[in-house]
């Protein structure tokens, strides 16, 4: 029997041989032609900032929301989720968690007054939700609230604002220009189209002694957690003392009993114990935490409890009226 | 239909023959790749030729357990004390080194917000540098922003300039890949090392700040602006990553700027509503202290700032600061 194979077969076998040696000395020829620069980033050389770093090129490039007195210092900024970092650093994440789609920022500046400037940013965060989230969770504790939008506070250099699907920050570089900053943030909200932000949860919790300005949304890895997201929580003054209430819808009535179990389980797993307290809620615990106590239940759809109260009763007694606002 | 002859089916013999060659070319095969594995990184430097090539240890002999802490509000005061409770600036810079000194110019922010290094505090010392002999002083860093609105904006490019120090902005050529010997992370990563050739000293600048990420940023983390790259990944990492960042720099000293604090909504801020008066400026050698002391200007302690018990235990200084004895000093 003759095992030879076939000319053919040879050739071809010769031809792949040749092909694979060929890709071999390529690599290893271009092993030893390091470039850095494709490992490193677009570093933008002395005199070219950057017009746009990435995300779309279209779109509004801001001019409209400069006001009287102001001009542009520089070309708009674009940043999508890739590059969101190059602009923000380490905050990047948060935006990103909470459904980031799109950054434009531009400097606009007082011909007059070269130190005096401010940068409007425009984060599209895809729905009003996650932009208030964004909006919630860096809240600055001084803020006076503003009531040209819902969501909206101004620091004395500052001003945030929820607009539709837009989170919009409005910074200058000094405090003079805190009416600057207050036109182009008008500007914005009557120029620029948006629906209502309409974040339904907040309305649940019981409005007595609760600080509205308080109220947060929490995406991701809410209490150290890593399972639980999109949780509400809202600062509450009982006697005196203050209090977190937390709230989280979640997909089902079965979703949210088996998430309280979850947290209810890992609080123990890191040292809670369960009281036997009875507050009249169908499956609430209350469980102490070192020196605080955490009480959770489900109702309906909704996870639901009090988080880190320094008082049992007080906690015990705000869970009770939390219970009874979700309908 | 017909078969040609040389289908004709395999005996086992034959079976066996070429199995044993396939598996052979296979062992072969990788046997060369093993020993053509390239383990001391680019252009045939071993990771310690990279890193001597790149980063020397820029610390002077004897002074490693130096550290002061001034109380005060005016930075300028504040570190003329704090070098001069540490010996003078002339214990660290000698007539004739040429000094480089990495700022914090991260963002294209104002210098009210606190988010980058203080332009007075850059020009005093580039001042007390020449004042004490340097031939040169030079300020550099790789923003997150574009350098040149970071530099302008931020005050410190004119505040290098005015007094004497030369800018050296970022540029693709002036990065080099660099590897940490032992590190984990460290590897083979373009780095900025042109502006530390011929350089004999270097000084780290940084303010006090909150971080989403890593909790502060401080002395340690300033590092992460030589790096280039796609450096957000190591944000994944960012405690073991700022832990190396200590063990690969060593500084002839850092300076922390704590007299006003970004308290919130670290790194950028943006609102003075993030800052908090917190009247302190540490000057020191080991910035593993220097930084455990500046979490207490945070509120926080070493135990919230993993990246700080990590540098401990690897040996780039010591979390008790109190152990150095700092001077303490008061600017008034």
């Amino acid at each position: 029997m003759d095992s030879r194979p076939a000319r053919t077969e040879t050739y071809v076998g010769l031809v792949i041989l040749f092909t694979l040696a060929v890709i071999a000395a390529g690599i290893f020829l271009k092993q030893f032609h390091y470039d850095a620069a494709l490992f490193a980033p677009a570093v933008p050389e002395t005199g070219s900032a950057p017009a746009s770093s990435a995300g779309s090129s279209d779109g509004p490039d801001l001019s409209d929301y400069a006001t009287a007195g102001l001009s542009p210092m520089s070309g708009v900024e674009v940043f999508g989720p890739e590059t969101l970092s190059e602009k923000i650093d380490g905050k990047a994440e948060m935006y990103l968690s909470a459904g980031f789609k799109e950054l434009r920022c531009r400097r606009f500046g007082r011909s007059d007054r070269p130190n005096e400037w401010l940068e409007l940013f425009v984060y599209d965060m895809d729905n009003p939700r996650n932009a208030f989230a964004v909006f919630s969770l860096q809240k600055r504790a001084d803020a006076e609230e503003l009531s040209i939008v819902r969501f909206s506070y101004r620091t004395s250099n500052a001003l945030y604002l929820v607009h539709g699907r837009h989170y919009v920050e409005i910074v200058a570089s000094v405090e003079s220009m805190a009416e600057d900053v207050l036109a182009v943030g008008l500007k914005f909200i009557q120029t620029m189209p948006a629906e209502g932000a309409n974040v339904g949860e907040i309305g649940l919790f019981p409005p007595e002694g609760l600080d509205p300005s308080s109220v947060a949304l929490h995406v991701s890895d809410v209490f150290g957690f890593s399972e639980l997201d999109n949780t509400f929580t809202a600062s509450y003054n009982v006697d005196g003392v203050t209090v977190t209430a937390f709230l989280s819808r979640r997909k089902s009535p079965e979703d949210a009993a088996r998430m309280a179990e979850a947290y209810r389980r890992f609080l123990v797993e890191n040292g809670a114990t369960v009281t036997d307290a009875n507050l009249g809620i169908e499956g609430a615990r209350v469980l102490k935490v070192f020196d605080t106590f955490e009480v959770v239940f489900s109702k309906g759809s909704f996870l639901a409890g009090v988080h880190e109260a320094d008082d049992g009763d007080v906690a015990g007694r705000l869970a009770v009226r939390l219970h009874q606002g979700i309908r | 239909m017909k078969r040609d002859s040389d289908e004709k089916e395999l005996n086992r013999r034959d079976f066996l023959v070429r199995s044993a060659r396939a598996g052979g070319f296979i062992a072969a095969a990788g046997l060369l790749g093993y020993r053509l594995h390239d383990d001391t990184g680019a252009r045939g430097l071993s990771s310690d030729e990279e890193r001597q090539a790149v980063l020397a240890d820029y610390s002077v002999p004897g002074t490693s357990r130096k550290m002061s802490i001034v109380t005060g509000q005016d930075r300028v005061t504040s570190v003329r004390l704090g070098l001069e409770a540490m010996g003078g600036i002339e214990s660290f810079i000698k007539r004739g080194d040429k000094v480089l000194i990495k700022v914090n110019a991260a963002f294209a922010t104002a210098p009210a917000l606190s988010a980058t290094t203080d332009p007075r505090l850059l020009s005093e010392v580039v001042r007390l540098c020449l004042k004490a002999g340097a031939s040169e002083v030079a300020v550099t860093d790789n923003p997150i922003n574009d350098p040149q609105s970071c530099f302008a904006l931020t005050g410190i490019g004119e505040a290098a300039r005015s007094s004497g120090a030369k800018v050296i902005y970022p540029k693709q050529t002036f990065f080099r890949p660099v590897t940490l010997p032992g590190g984990n992370l460290i590897r083979k990563w373009p780095v900025l090392v042109t502006p530390f050739e011929g350089v004999g000293k270097v000084i780290g600048m940084a303010p006090v700040k909150d971080h989403h990420r890593s909790g502060a940023s401080m002395t340690m983390k300033n590092w992460y602006g030589l790096f280039g790259g796609r450096r957000n990944i190591f944000h994944q990492n960012i405690h073991e990553f700022i832990m190396e960042l200590a063990m690969l720099v060593k500084p002839t000293l850092v300076i922390l700027d704590g007299i006003t604090a970004m308290m919130t909504n670290g790194p950028t801020g943006g609102s003075l509503a993030d800052l908090k008066q917190t009247n302190t400026l540490v000057v020191g050698t080991d910035q593993v202290a220097v930084d455990a002391f500046g979490a207490t200007l945070l509120g926080k302690s070493v135990h919230d700032l993993p990246y700080i018990m990590k540098a401990e235990a690897a040996g780039a200084g010591t979390a008790d600061f109190e152990s150095l004895g700092p001077a303490r000093v008061t600017a008034g």
